[in-house]
């Protein structure tokens, strides 16, 4: 059971089940590391210069988030296509989740948007405050 | 807990709040008023009173919420069904993707937008408290030790324990230290909790829009005796506080009186000086409250027991029968002896 | 769980030597004249008697052992419970002491939190799993066995503290200071991080088995997509128990260290700091509250449809639903530090995830509702207790998004606002469902149905109780009553809502003990359940109630989502043996599962699938029963029993005698590879592994290693925090680290890693001989980095007494000369059976499993040392 076509077909399951990923690491690695830059550059008083009205901290974590929701928001839509590629051309009806490849597309697809949409509204919320002020 | 001033409020003094929290708790909102109760909801200074606004747009929107799917989980138990009836279940089986409309828009997108809101509401709340609308013109530095609150107020010169005075109307900066372990202040009328954390500084202000006397809590568990560990905060008009202060800056009066020198002397002579500060007096100890205004502060062992003479004398001979875990040592005292400590103490006001 | 290999059973000719002295129930006739049903029940028993007792691995057996003790914790939890409630029934109460009352909510939220709801659970899962999965075992059942032996003996140890009169009173969450040497001297808090401690290692041993279980051990044809909502929620419990339950781990030992040989983590004076300790307990913590909840909400999608006669609304959507909550649901600790004092900025990555966690809960509730409401309800008690859990579990989360908008929660944290809202999350959220669980899955295991009069009542005691308890404590909250407090003012005006909730709560009582009354009645005269008594569509309803102990003789094939409602033959007739295809063919699975179900009868057959699309992969021996897995949990719990009295040479023989049943539990037992294993195999065109599996075995160690992984994160996370703490660093002008002997270690490790390759690529070949010298080299290399280390860290100028740094530096250094330890005993085991001869070309799973284990430890090694000796020239 070792053919080269078994392989090829044992990394494409493979590449189904981290498509999943994308999404939730995507934000969990935006979310760590934005997190402990944030929490690093208040303790130590680095990153404190203003940068457009902003706070550089904030730029930083900002930086961060755009390129997280470049991740996700790519990984939506590729996984909408590919969602849209089974569920329209492929198998019809209640059946087509019950199918792998539709049916990863379809929960990568939602937890992009998910994650995509937790990176937004965290970005949003740093523009409105102060981001070292503690309490 | 003694009674500062009587008061008699209602958490839920408007009627539309009443009707609202009827929705959800018809058989108790009407004993839900109360003497003298802590209440958050009162808010009675202006970040309690933004906390609130937050606290009643989510308690609007959250009912809404609930009713609506409670309703429709009521629709779905007992909502007619028409001629699906009998046992033939194999036939009738519904198409697995029924329904799932539904639980995307339910379930997910409309949601969504109801959290944002309520998201954009949260930080708005933030950033309006992050800072008072006039900058703070006195810092009190309270510190937290099992189980009562030392309150120094370095601009004035002033130290004392267990109670808060402040400016009404003005917001004062509280910067927040602990001696031992982890404490939480909270004074539930004017704002929310900020905890006390031991080798570190945690700071925010406090003001209260009426004169009064709040009750102010321990919130973090911190050992035995957490539950008998308040504070009160008075606030007080300009005047009266500036009266406060002044009486507070003066150290003990030197007695004249033999009966309270006698008293003194007890005091001077036992275990308390090590423990206990009496400014002007060789009493210099920092374990425990300073006692240079005693006779001023209305509560006894951190808001456990009103002070008067009575409670007084049983809180030196019997401390533990009264707050079991306290700190705070029995002292051996004679009868005359002990009246004459008293004396003493009485007149440190 | 590195190789899971080894299993008592002999190659005697006739009958399996565990099973000589059985009592046959098929009479005591000899083997050959056995029916193949009666050979297969023979084989998958357990051994009778005492020792057979502590032997015994069914996963049934085991899971019922787990839900038992869990269910008695859970009483004895509730019990702590009442006596609080009486204290609170009234202002100013003297029932109890301050000290008592302080003790027993530390009893009751530790043993609600760590005894019974996550034990629960996972008792459940090594029940049912199998069943559901269609498959015969779980993949480790020694595991099992081992975690069922460490929870129970951890749990009593823990209550052995009232007989000590030392029972610990710092809360659940044990805060430092409070809970350090300072302010709890005394074996109070030991006996609350040891005895919690060993649970927890239960809690993880059995989370890894429930992994691989749902991984590789289905039924064929039950892709991932295909799969029950149950065992989905159960893989992402078991992957979050692994996440969060290590650092706990990691985060008590430190505690510990603290307590008994004097480091400074937690220790502001020395630059340690004890907001460590609450970022530590609560990243372990948020997901804790999680993991009890995502399995619930797996019970209740298995309930719902069931008694709503249709399927589950938006499969994949509830499947998104679950993955999304066990990501986030790591994103939530600092949740139960906003009033703790943190920058702004911070706040917005927690309130953002909070409000997100709305979104996935949203969906599950609309997909049951929804379920319910396009289908034909039947009013039975489990589908009561799943209406009870809607009602009181949507308020719940309500009130939870409350507190995660930040302000709001400075005024309620710590206030019975929260204890109302994370009792209607847990008792409404967790409890309902399990109830519902109990009720629906226990005539399957039992063979007889609960009464449902007693069920009825049951309910309705548990529900109101519930609401009547836990309701009034929001408005006590408002009005300014903290938590854990042991008593409070009358002019607070707290004494009406509490006395209501005091009646409520012993309402509440009643109801548990109706269920009680009700379980041991129906054991008796409960009416006949039947195989499928609520008509349901997963697998478990195929088998008999009681189900026999391999579960399924011949393994279901699945190629429905509903397979009981949807695999129908053209005669009308449930066919689970039988792909989707037209009447008359068969498929290769087909016959596959056909001969699977008359050979092998010598051994315990399972079958592997593949983790994605669930297809064979191989036939493997699942291990039998055995004696060392019970030995081995009693010797881990006296390490930690006697560390709580400082008894050290008990806890040192402890010690070996666990390195000493962990060798005899993965002790090889080879069954020879005969011409019908071989015959088999090409028949079929599957691998047998009469053995054990090597893919179980890889996966077992890709997991113990991502554990490893996962406690070393912890420990760089406590690194980076304290190094955060302190300006300068190395703090009070300690020298930077040395780099010579570290850089000679760290080359002969990396040599190691060569060597293993090396040795490795030749077993491959079939040149045994390079392979047993390429495992003595590692060896000594290993040992060399060894010696050199230690060297190294007895020259270090400082004791791990110094200071925070210190602390975490010899914490570190230690941890890693640890792996490395054992990578060396268990090269050597390796080595040993290698030399006897015992691998062979395609028989090799230790020598492959133990080159992973190595590769593992070099890349930590490398992580660590490179951290705790080149980052502080960085700064």
């Amino acid at each position: 059971m070792t053919t080269t076509s078994a392989d090829a077909n044992d990394r494409a399951k493979r590449a189904l089940v981290l498509s999943v990923l994308i999404g939730p690491l995507g934000w969990g690695v935006f979310f760590l590391v934005g997190y402990l830059i944030a929490e690093a550059a208040c303790q130590t008083r680095i990153l404190h210069n203003s940068v457009a009205g902003l706070n550089l901290v904030v730029v930083v974590v900002l930086g961060l988030a755009l390129l997280a929701l470049l991740v996700t928001g790519g990984g939506a839509i590729w996984n909408y296509r590919r969602w849209r590629e089974r569920a329209w051309n492929g198998i019809r009806g209640d059946r087509k989740t019950e199918d792998l490849a539709t049916f990863f597309a379809l929960v990568s697809m939602a937890l992009n948007v998910l994650f995509a949409l937790a990176i937004v509204l965290t970005a949003l919320g740093m523009l409105f405050l102060e981001p070292c002020q503690w309490t | 807990m003694p009674q500062p001033q009587s008061r008699r409020r209602c958490i839920f003094s408007s009627y539309r709040r009443r009707l609202l929290l009827a929705i959800l708790m018809p058989a108790l909102f009407l004993a839900a008023c109360a003497d003298n109760s802590a209440s958050m909801l009162t808010g009675r200074g202006p970040a309690a009173a933004q906390i609130n606004t937050l606290w009643w747009i989510m308690f609007v929107v959250g009912a809404i919420v609930y009713l609506l799917v409670m309703g429709y989980l009521l629709l779905a138990l007992f909502r007619r069904r028409g001629d699906r009836r009998g046992d033939d279940d194999e036939e009738e089986a519904s198409e697995p993707d029924e329904g799932t409309g539904i639980v995307i828009w339910g379930g997910a997108v409309i949601p969504a937008i109801i959290l944002a809101g309520i998201y954009g509401a949260t930080v708005f709340t933030l950033s309006a408290l992050k800072e008072p609308e006039i900058p703070e013109d006195l810092t009190i530095e309270v510190t937290g030790n099992q189980f009562w609150w030392d309150v120094n107020y370095p601009e004035l010169g002033i130290r004392t324990a267990n109670e808060i005075h402040i400016p009404v109307g003005q917001p004062v900066a509280v910067k927040l230290t602990s001696e031992d372990v982890i404490h939480s202040f909270w004074v539930p009328e004017l704002h929310g909790k900020l905890d006390l954390i031991p080798g570190q500084v945690t700071e925010f202000w406090l003001e209260a829009s009426e004169p009064d006397t709040y009750l102010g809590e321990c919130a973090e568990f911190c050992g035995v005796q957490h539950a008998k560990m308040q504070f009160l905060v008075i606030a007080q008009d300009d005047e009266e506080f500036l009266q406060w202060v002044e009486q507070q800056q003066q150290p003990a009066p030197e007695p004249t009186d033999p009966m309270i020198q006698q008293g003194q002397q007890i005091f001077l002579g036992s275990s308390c000086v090590y423990c206990h500060t009496v400014e002007g007096t060789n009493a210099t100890g920092e374990l425990g409250p300073d006692l240079t205004h005693l006779a001023s502060r209305s509560t006894l062992a951190a808001g456990t027991i009103p002070n008067n003479r009575g409670n007084l004398g049983g809180w030196i001979v019997a401390p533990q029968s009264i707050k079991p875990g306290s700190l705070m040592p029995p002292t051996q005292l004679t009868g005359p002896d002990l009246q004459a400590l008293l004396d003493y103490l009485e007149t440190l006001e | 769980m590195t190789s899971t290999a080894s299993q008592p059973t002999d190659a005697a000719p006739s009958v399996p030597e565990h099973m000589s002295n059985l009592k046959v129930r098929a009479s005591d006739r000899p083997w050959d004249q056995l029916t193949t049903a009666e050979k297969l029940e023979q084989v998958w028993a357990d051994p009778p008697g005492v020792i057979g007792w502590f032997k015994a691995l069914q996963n049934d057996r085991i899971g019922v052992r787990i839900m038992s003790t869990a269910f008695l914790f859970f009483v004895a939890g509730g019990i702590n419970a009442l006596l609080m409630r009486v204290q609170l029934a009234e202002a100013e109460s003297t029932f109890l002491t301050a000290q008592r009352y302080n003790e027993l909510f530390t009893m009751h939220g530790s043993t609600m939190m760590y005894l019974f709801a996550v034990p629960m659970m996972e008792g459940f899962a090594i029940l049912i799993l199998p069943l559901i999965l269609g498959n015969r075992e779980m993949p480790f059942p020694r595991l099992g066995v081992f975690s069922w032996f460490t929870f129970l003996l951890g749990g009593l140890l823990f209550y052995s503290s009232f007989i000590a009169g030392a029972v610990p009173d710092t809360g659940w969450f044990a805060y430092a200071p409070l809970s350090g040497p300072e302010y709890s001297p005394g074996i109070a808090m030991d006996y609350w991080l040891l005895a919690l401690g060993v649970a927890e290692v239960a809690a993880i041993a059995a989370g890894v088995e429930i992994i691989l279980a749902i991984l590789r051990m289905r039924a064929p044809g039950m892709s991932l997509s295909r799969m029950p909502i149950y065992a989905w929620a159960m893989l992402v419990m078991a992957f979050s128990i692994l996440f969060a339950f290590t650092p706990l781990i990691v985060g008590s030992l430190l505690l510990e260290l603290d307590r008994r040989i004097g480091t400074q983590f937690f220790n502001p004076q020395a630059g340690g700091s004890p907001v460590l300790w609450q970022h530590i307990f609560w990243i372990f913590g948020h997901p804790e509250v999680y993991l009890q909840f995502i399995p619930a909400t797996g019970i209740v999608s298995m309930v719902v449809p069931i008694f709503s006669r249709r399927s589950l609304a938006g499969y994949t959507w509830v499947v998104i639903a679950l993955v999304a909550t066990g990501f986030l649901s790591f994103g939530l600790w600092v949740h139960h530090m906003f009033t703790v004092g943190l920058p702004q900025i911070s706040m917005t990555f927690f309130a953002a995830a909070g409000m997100m966690i709305g979104i996935p809960a949203g969906i599950q509730i609309f997909a049951w509702i929804t379920t319910i409401f396009t289908g034909r309800p039947v009013f039975k008690v489990p589908f009561l207790f799943v209406i009870g859990f809607l009602i009181t579990f949507v308020l719940g989360g309500i009130t939870g998004i409350m507190v995660s908008a930040v302000p709001f929660d400075w005024q309620v944290h710590d206030s019975y606002f929260v204890v109302a809202h994370f009792h209607y999350v847990l008792i409404g959220g967790v409890t309902f469902p399990i109830f519902a669980g109990i009720y629906h899955w226990a005539p399957k295991f039992t063979g007889r149905l609960l009464d449902e009069r007693l069920g009825k009542l049951h309910f309705w005691l548990y529900f109101i109780g519930f609401n009547v308890a836990f309701f009034p404590m929001h408005i006590s909250g408002f009005l300014g009553m903290p938590r854990r407090v042991y008593t409070y003012q009358e002019e607070m005006g707290l004494d009406i809502y509490n006395l209501i909730s005091t009646i409520g709560a012993f309402v509440l009582a009643l109801g548990v003990a109706v269920f009680i009354s009700n379980w041991f009645y129906s054991r008796r005269n409960g009416r006949p359940a039947g195989d499928n008594p609520w008509n349901g569509d997963t697998l478990e309803w195929a088998t008999t109630s009681p189900p026999a102990n391999y579960g399924f003789a011949r393994l279901p094939i699945v190629h429905s989502r509903y397979p009981l409602w949807e695999q129908v033959s053209s005669s009308g007739e449930v066919d689970i043996f039988e792909e989707d295809h037209e009447p008359g063919d068969t498929t290769n699975t087909e016959r596959l599962l056909q001969a699977m179900s008359e050979w092998p009868l010598r051994w315990r057959a399972a079958l592997i699938t593949g983790a994605v699309d669930g297809e064979p992969v191989e036939i493997f021996r699942v291990s039998g029963p055995s004696i060392w897995p019970a030995v081995a949990g009693v010797a881990l719990v006296t390490v930690f029993g006697s560390e709580v009295f400082a008894l050290h040479w008990l806890t040192i023989l402890g010690l070996l005698v666990f390195a000493a049943a962990l060798v005899g539990w993965h002790w090889p037992n080879q069954l020879p590879y005969t011409d019908e294993e071989r015959e088999f195999e090409e028949k079929y065109n599957i691998p047998v592994r009469p053995n054990g599996s090597l893919t179980i075995g890889r996966w077992g160690m890709a997991l113990a290693i991502l554990l490893l992984g996962i406690a070393l994160s912890s420990f760089l996370f406590s690194y980076f925090y304290i190094r955060l703490e302190n300006p300068i660093w190395p703090p009070e002008n300690l020298p930077l680290p040395e780099l010579v002997r570290p850089a000679i270690a760290t080359a002969l490790m990396l040599l190691a890693g060569a060597v293993t390759w090396w040795s490795v690529n030749n077993v491959h070949k079939g040149n045994l001989g390079r392979m047993r010298l390429g495992l003595m080299l590692v060896f000594l290399l290993g040992a060399g980095a060894l010696g050199i280390m230690i060297w190294e860290y007895l020259q270090l100028p400082f004791t791990w007494q110094l200071n925070a740094y210190a602390s975490i530096f010899w914490a570190i250094g230690g941890y890693m000369l640890l792996l490395l330890l054992v990578a060396l005993g268990m090269n050597l085991f390796v080595q040993v059976w290698a030399w006897q001869g015992l691998y062979t070309e395609l028989d090799n799973a230790a020598v492959q499993n133990s080159a992973l284990f190595v590769y593992g430890v070099i890349a930590f090694w490398i992580i660590s040392f490179g951290i705790l000796y080149l980052a502080p020239r960085f700064t």
